[in-house]
């Protein structure tokens, strides 16, 4: 009965709500940059390569042309970095992609925003943590190839150094962690529950 | 189809249903600034689909696919508004089904149904919309048992804030 009077005020809503959009007003507003949450992730990550590529690029000329190119490993390394950054952006970028289905069901639509937010959250932290110990043993690399601060590696010194990369890498795993927890955490925890609350059967 | 008959036909689409945006922007989002916000974010996710549509599927069940994805998902605006979760808190909305008093029961119904979640807003606005469980499914992809037994529990839910809301003014 209740639910009765309920209705009676959505069908009165429906007649209050018919209010037309002229011309300019609609193109005016369908127009306008999305400020969907995904949308602007897609905005920053553009300004982040970009920022990425110039500041690379900069590091590995000056390395190029200073100390008479006696350390051009380390442009290198910056110009493998910058690969590296640029594919790790493409990956982002296809997964922010694939997680827009606007036409799709609800349901599939926060399954597909799951997966995807997920796979995101993995790729983040598996790269992000790598990098430290490959980064690690290039310069060590570097600083014992070019007898800059290491002439001779005793076995102290590599034993002393693969804690340090192991303690350092944990570390950063951690760091990571935390980071993209606080950055997808929460969302990653809402999707989750509307999705179980989705899936209940006669519960 | 040219440009101009493009947009002509989604100003026309637009135009006839209409309530329907403005009807999930009022159930998910609380402040007019807010719904402003989701409002424009709902035409220019319709926009950008409307090139897609093929008309396989009604035209409002786009639509409510399509408002209620935004909706939901629009993060942004469901952090800044605050969202009640126990019913016990909410002010009692009063429903006075003899009151010509539209804007009131109105506030008291959106009132009501914001102490639900998003999904079970979802349900609540195709029920009362009228829409057969066949067609919920095809919106939302619950199952139609599942459907059932969400709606029976929304039902339960809001006859409860509603008993209480009229034994309430009834005391004053």
């Amino acid at each position: 009965m209740e639910l009765e009077i309920l209705k009676q005020i959505w069908d009165e809503a429906d007649e209050s709500s018919t209010t037309k959009y002229d011309r300019e007003k609609l193109w005016f507003l369908a127009s306008q940059k999305s400020n969907d949450l995904i949308n602007k992730m897609k905005r920053n990550l553009f300004v982040e390569l970009t920022l990425v590529i110039i500041s690379f690029c900069s590091v590995a000329v000056y390395y190029f042309i200073a100390f008479h190119g006696a350390l051009s490993e380390v442009s290198w390394v910056y110009m493998t970095l910058c690969a590296f950054f640029i594919v790790y952006f493409i990956v982002k970028y296809r997964l922010l992609q694939k997680m827009q289905c606007f036409t799709c069901q609800v349901k599939s639509h926060l399954e597909t925003q799951l997966v995807h937010l997920q796979k995101l959250v993995r790729f983040y932290l598996i790269s992000g943590t790598a990098m430290i110990p490959i980064l690690l043993i290039f310069f060590f690399w570097l600083l014992r190839e070019k007898q800059l601060y290491i002439n001779m590696m005793s076995r102290e010194q590599i034993a002393y150094f693969i804690i340090y990369t192991t303690v350092i890498t944990i570390f950063m795993w951690f760091i990571n962690k935390w980071w993209v927890n606080k950055l997808y955490g929460r969302h990653i925890q809402r999707l989750r529950s509307m999705l179980k609350e989705m899936s209940e059967e006669n519960m | 189809m040219g440009k101009d008959q493009f947009q002509e036909e989604f100003l026309k689409l637009m135009n006839e249903h209409a309530g329907i945006i403005h009807k999930v922007c009022r159930l998910y989002a609380n402040s007019e600034t807010d719904r402003e916000d989701l409002h424009q974010e709902i035409l220019i996710q319709l926009w950008k689909s409307f090139p897609k549509f093929r008309a396989e599927s009604k035209i409002s069940t786009w639509m409510y696919r399509i408002s209620l994805n935004t909706a939901i998902s629009n993060l942004r605006i469901q952090q800044r508004s605050p969202r009640i979760v126990e019913t016990e808190w909410v002010p009692s909305p009063v429903f006075d089904p003899n009151e010509s008093n539209k804007e009131a029961n109105l506030k008291s119904m959106y009132d009501a149904i914001s102490t639900l979640s998003e999904i079970e807003k979802a349900v609540v606005i195709l029920y009362l919309e009228e829409k057969s469980y066949e067609e919920m499914e095809e919106i939302l992809g619950m199952s139609q048992g599942n459907l059932r037994v969400k709606m029976n529990r929304i039902k339960e839910k809001l006859r409860k804030i509603m008993v209480h809301s009229q034994s309430g003014s009834s005391m004053k």
